[in-house]
């Protein structure tokens, strides 16, 4: 390998890669240097120049570890008397101005600037001048607080929304010691991504409005989970305190999905787990009003109820519809009692692409949703091609992926929307059609791709883009899997199936749908879907003029909310309607059962998101009251039926949903690790 | 001097800053040989055997600081330091004033050695009648064929931009310069990259001090050996030296390299004035280190080699004469608000140490000084000294651990009686 | 020999039979105790009125019994509680679970809680045991025993 070099810190020799920087190299092994202003996910800045180490043969002094690449023959001294006086000079000058009131301030306990002091500072400072004050706290924005005397102006912040969000909205404003942090203007600070800049942060100097002062971390429990808001699937801790309140939501590194980065979404809209308004206790309709009642007398009066209609009027008067937020588990044991408890085939997921496919236009739509790429194979694309689809919408931290591409690897970026998106000024090509022409757009690349590379010298701009971004791969393309704005989906479905098929003809190809919940592609893989498929919906078959159907059972499906008149007299008119709910929702109020769920927070599972990633949920707090998983819920129900499902917990379903999907059957359910198994495309072609 | 001037021989010439008068005493010469008759690689080499070494105080090697440029990265660029933010400097600012076209043509013909097409010269924000005069000599040059597109008929083409700053030292230094030329906040840039790989957007850069651009035309028309006719051995060539303080003739003087300072105070500038005597004076402007009126660092040669082995630089040869009537710490106090006030603040040890050395400095000043405060001063100066971003944390440091050196009974006497033995000489000069 | 034992033996009951009793007739009297006794916690203000306690869980976090629950919330310009942004909103303690070992007290860094002379701490059943902020924190000290105090000095 002539791609390593020798290098020897404190005595021991180590080979690294050429060129990486000195502080990953002894961070690698083991040799722990302190930093401030270098961060893993950010450039180096060698602003903060509390890494110095002591080099054989410097000439000008010590060196930054963390902008230093390492050199063939370097001998680092990290520990040295001239490396630890550098340290704790530079940890005297960051402590000069700073508050010292830790007692206070929110970033105590899990400081950098506290640890370092510890390990490598002096114990006390020279300073006996009046420290800087700063009118505090500013408000940056509406999510994120500042402090500018706890600040170290570490620059974490600004190359956040310079490097990675790109806003450039924190600046540095002034200069020498009047430097703050701001900005411009004193504009609001708004990002779809300004949670990150607060977990970035080495002090307590940005903090989250909603957060602020109202915890210590080390009450609180970091536990795994992923973000239930999307499918993208970032990793999360959920921190938890004593009380088993949920205090905040946490970046999980996994390199693979999220990089780190969580949106605000994501990090922020958590309160509805702590609310005091969650169900707690199954409730029965007496009237207008709801009866608390136990889960046997529950599930009693739903099992008689529905064994009338069906005795009445046979499986097809009961329709059921999950929500796509479900576990893989919820959902496999949600079909299971509906196909083979109750024996009906009406089972749907929500939300979800209404496309009315035809027969044709389903196998093209699977081969679609085989055929996928990995969220972290964007680096490796020359060119990233959003068809009709905007991430910062859909998959916010898809964004954060794309812009990392193109800025870390060179990949180009092609924009196909009616509209302006986020990304557009990224793009090094934006392509606009007529709203709705989108399956007509996709066709006459499609039909510039096939015309081979001397009917692609054509002067059109679809051969242009085609000669220019298409040429080569990796190709990645992403689309948003309900085509926003189609009219005919089939018919996108077709084209873009086409399309790909063409693409693949000339290069490596991969694609990446949008979706709509945290597990729409587990959804879609357990065949949550109405008997002929992506052809109708089993929301239409229940709430059509002419519907057949008596009986629903609504696992987090609200039907009613925002819904018309017609929905509504149609959910009322329903013999018998169960809901499955966190909350007392529109449709948990027709209801005549309400069963309380647990939260993706309360319950052990996996979720499946749009790369098809497994990826393991576990119990970060208990459920309110006597809510449960939603799989439990109906493995008990269906105690009271002929055909009682088996299951006695998560792992025994995932063992079931191996057995009949597949794509999955590789998959044990204890090698799903903290960054979960992605199933690649040959295994859904094995299955297919 | 014995030999004729290079820069100011024709400073006397009535209106030098004419073109045609400019074209009279043999300007743009050098650059319609070079265009004409010389390969760009052909001037480097003329360049790097003259020896001519970076005017602005650092001293490198002009010749070997463009060949650094790599090969077939277009565009280059040549970006002109004008920022001349050194106290106590300011010979840049003569050389423009008055003979324009001297700098352009060195411009010109460096950006042809690099094959930059495009230059700027980068003047401080306080220059604006400086970058007025270059302005109306760039328009002349333009018009009269000297610059711009095929020059000389020899399809070469440079444009030169002159672009004013807003002010700030650090831009002085060469990588924040080209952050502010961008448009940005001045911030000195992290290297690697350097800036003759990725400088100005991106692109290979040079970057050289507006005197060392005005040697280049002579260079190229006389030759190097004629060049290294001048000076010493390792520092070839003339020197503009800026004197300032209370001598008879304050202002620049054109020495040739390895004339004493002696010859600069005594004969050039006429001496003290009257009733005042030397105390100490700073050869390279405010980031070099003091030294004090002694036989030895009176005679030392002025070149880029004499003044580091008495443990100064001659810097930009800047010289700041301080009379013994004025209180040393309450130069040093100026000194040291200057660099607390101009540190950028990109670095800790910089942002934070200048302006804890100033507030020590002036706790002394005005009789508030502690024991401890001196060994407390240089071990701050030990912890900015090569632990800073750039030379400006370094620079801050020059002159305080030097006062202390040579002045140390006058820091002692300050702490001891809680007060400025010089207060009415302090009084005076505020 | 024996009769002179006997006698001795029945000298030091008799000498303690004119003995003053060493009990107290508790709660009626009420035994001096010393100034540094620890006894049941205190929360403390600033003579400004203003909380001592910021909230910081330091207590809680050196209690070796885990006695001591807090919830903090932050300060704002219409409810200033505190010095600093943080105050205790909810400050408990578990009465039947503090040792009384003052590390609480050493933990402090605005010398908010110590432990004072108080021995009463009973009652007929567990949850009122669970003392809560109101119970811990000293009134706010009027002006005009400010004023007194003042003057006596």
């Amino acid at each position: 390998m002539d791609d390593l070099v020798n290098i020897t810190v404190d005595g021991l020799k180590m080979q690294v890669p050429k060129g990486t920087l000195l502080w990953e190299a002894c961070q690698a092994h083991g040799i722990d240097i302190p930093i401030f202003c270098y961060h893993t996910k950010l450039g180096p800045v060698g602003a903060c120049r509390t890494c110095l180490v002591e080099v054989e043969g410097m000439t000008k002094g010590p060196i930054t570890a963390c902008s230093t690449p390492v050199t063939d023959g370097m001998v680092v001294r990290t520990r040295s008397p001239i490396a630890q006086k550098a340290q704790r000079g530079i940890l005297e000058f960051l402590l000069l101005n700073h508050p010292l009131d830790c007692p206070i301030c929110d970033r105590g306990g899990e400081c950098p600037l506290q640890d370092q002091t510890f390990a490598y500072g002096p114990g006390s400072s020279r300073y006996v001048e009046p420290k800087r004050h700063h009118v505090k706290p500013i408000v940056l924005g509406p999510t994120i607080a500042l402090d500018r005397e706890r600040c170290v102006l570490c620059w974490r912040c600004v190359r956040f929304t310079a490097e990675i969000a790109e806003d450039k909205s924190i600046v540095l404003l002034d200069r020498g010691d009047h430097t703050v942090v701001g900005t411009f203007q004193d504009e609001p600070y708004v990002s779809n991504f300004s949670g990150n800049v607060v977990e970035l942060c080495p002090v307590g100097a940005l903090t989250a409005r909603k957060q602020r002062f109202n915890f210590r971390p080390w009450e609180l429990q970091n536990r795994p989970s992923i973000c239930p808001h999307c499918a993208f699937g970032c990793n999360i801790n959920i921190s938890v305190r004593k009380n088993d309140e949920v205090i905040r939501f946490l970046s999980r590194d996994n390199p693979e999905v999220d990089d780190s980065w969580l949106c605000d979404r994501g990090r922020f809209d958590f309160e509805f787990i702590n609310s005091p308004q969650r169900l707690t206790a199954p409730l029965v309709r007496d009237g207008d009003a709801f009866l608390e009642v136990s889960w046997t007398e529950a599930f009693e009066l739903i099992s008689n109820r529905l064994r009338s209609i069906l005795d009445e009027s046979g499986a097809h008067a009961l329709a059921g519809i999950a929500a796509a937020r479900m576990t893989n588990e919820g959902l496999h044991v949600f079909k299971r009692f509906m196909r083979d408890v109750v024996g009906t085939g009406l089972v749907d997921h929500t939300p979800r692409p209404n496309l009315r496919l035809t027969p044709g236009q389903q196998q093209a739509f699977a081969r679609l949703g085989r055929n996928l790429m990995p969220i972290a194979g964007l680096d490796d694309a020359r060119t990233i091609l959003l068809l009709g689809a905007d991430p910062s919408e859909r998959e916010p931290v898809m964004e954060l992926r794309i812009r990392q591409a193109v800025n870390r690897h060179g990949a180009q970026l092609v924009i196909a929307n009616p509209e302006e998106i986020t990304l557009s000024p990224k793009a090094s090509h934006a392509a606009s059609y007529e709203t709705g022409g989108l399956a007509a757009f996709i066709r006459s690349l499609t039909s510039a791709l096939r015309r081979g590379p001397q009917g692609s010298n054509n002067d059109d701009s679809a051969s242009a883009l085609v000669r220019t971004y298409l040429a080569e791969g990796p190709i990645a393309v992403i689309y948003d899997a309900s085509f926003p704005g189609t009219l005919d989906k089939g018919d996108a479905v077709l084209a873009l199936d086409d399309f790909v098929e063409a693409l693949r003809a000339r290069a490596a190809v991969g694609t990446l749908p949008l979706l709509d919940a945290a597990n729409s592609m587990g959804a879609r893989d357990l065949d949550i879907l109405p008997p002929d498929g992506w052809s109708s919906s089993v929301i239409d078959a229940l709430l059509g003029p002419d519907s057949q159907v008596r009986a629903a059972i609504l696992a987090g499906a609200d039907l009613a909310a925002g819904a018309g008149e017609e929905t509504l007299r149609r959910l009322n008119q329903l013999d018998l309607l169960v809901v499955q709910e966190l909350f007392m929702t529109e449709t948990a109020r027709l209801a005549d059962v309400v069963l309380p769920a647990a939260s993706f927070a309360e319950q052990i599972g996996t979720f499946t998101n749009s790369e098809r990633r497994v990826q393991r949920l576990h119990e970060a707090v208990p459920a309110p009251g006597v809510a449960r998983a939603d799989w439990e819920i109906l493995v008990d129900l269906s105690q009271h039926f002929d055909n009682a499902l088996p299951y006695a917990g998560a792992r025994q379903i995932w063992d079931d949903i191996r057995r009949t999907v597949p794509a999955y059957a590789p998959v044990a359910f204890d090698s799903i690790g903290p960054r979960g198994v992605r199933i690649e495309e040959t295994q859904v072609l094995e299955s297919a | 001097m014995s030999k004729e001037p290079i820069l100011f021989k024709h400073l006397a010439v009535p209106d030098i800053n004419k073109l045609g008068v400019y074209v009279e005493n043999g300007g743009y010469e050098g650059l319609r040989k070079a265009v004409t008759d010389m390969k760009p690689e052909d001037v480097t080499k003329e360049v790097s055997d003259s020896g001519l070494r970076g005017r602005g105080g650092a001293g490198f090697p002009t010749g070997r600081k463009w060949s650094f440029i790599p090969k077939g990265v277009l565009p280059t660029y040549l970006v002109v330091n004008a920022d001349e933010s050194e106290p106590g400097a300011f010979k840049d600012r003569e050389l423009m004033e008055r003979n324009p076209h001297q700098l352009l043509e060195g411009v010109a013909l460096s950006a042809y050695a690099i094959g930059c097409r495009l230059a700027f010269i980068y003047v401080r924000g306080e220059f604006l009648y400086i970058q007025e005069i270059l302005d109306a000599a760039l328009a002349e040059a333009y018009a009269g064929g000297y610059l711009g597109k095929n020059i000389f008929g020899s399809g070469y083409d440079i444009e030169i931009v002159v672009h004013r700053g807003a002010g700030a030292y650090i831009c002085g230094e060469e990588s924040a310069l080209l952050d502010s030329l961008e448009g940005y906040r001045g911030f000195p840039r992290l290297r690697p990259p350097f800036p003759a790989v990725k400088g100005l957007y991106g692109q290979p850069t040079v970057i050289n001090n507006v005197e060392t651009l005005a040697n280049v035309p002579h260079i190229v028309r006389h030759g190097s050996a004629w060049f290294r006719s001048y000076g010493t051995e390792k520092s070839p060539g003339t020197k503009i030296c800026s004197i300032s303080g209370p001598v008879q003739k304050p202002g620049n003087y054109e020495l040739e390299m390895g004339t004493p300072f002696r010859v600069l105070l005594e004969e050039k500038a006429g001496g003290m004035l009257p009733g005042k005597t030397l105390k100490a004076y700073i050869p390279g402007g405010a980031s070099a280190p003091m030294l004090p009126n002694r036989p030895e660092f009176i005679d030392v040669p002025i070149t880029y080699e004499d003044y580091p082995a008495v443990g100064s630089t001659m810097g930009s040869a800047s010289f700041i004469l301080i009379p013994e009537d004025v209180c040393i710490i309450y130069a040093q106090l100026r000194i040291s608000e200057f660099f607390a006030h101009e540190s950028c603040g990109k670095c800790i040890p910089c942002r934070e140490g200048t302006p804890w050395l100033m507030k020590t400095v002036r706790r002394i000043e005005r009789g508030e000084g502690r024991e401890d405060d001196l060994p407390l001063l240089l071990d701050i100066c030990d912890n900015i000294l090569g632990r800073s971003f750039c030379a400006l944390g370094d620079f801050s440091t020059s002159n305080i651990v030097a006062s202390i050196k040579y002045f140390y009974d006058e820091y002692e006497e300050h702490i001891r009686r809680r007060a400025c033995p010089h207060i009415s000489a302090t009084a005076a000069v505020a | 020999m024996a009769l002179l034992e006997f006698a001795q033996g029945l000298g030091v009951t008799l000498r303690n039979m004119f003995r003053p009793p060493t009990t107290i007739k508790y709660p009626e009297q009420r035994r001096v105790l010393p100034e540094r006794e620890r006894g049941r916690h205190v929360l403390h203000r600033y003579e400004n009125g203003l909380e001592r306690c910021i909230g910081c869980y330091l207590c809680a976090g050196a209690c070796p019994a885990d006695c001591i629950y807090i919830e903090a919330a932050e300060n704002t310009p219409e409810n200033r509680v505190s010095a600093g942004e943080r105050y205790a909103r909810v400050y408990e303690i578990d009465m039947l679970r503090c040792i009384f070992c003052g590390f609480c007290e050493e933990a402090c860094p605005t010398g908010a809680i110590t432990l004072e002379p108080i021995l009463d701490i009973s009652d007929y059943s567990r949850g009122p045991m669970i003392y809560t902020k109101d119970m811990l924190l000293e009134p706010p000290r009027n002006l005009d025993d400010l004023a007194a105090e003042a003057s006596h000095r």
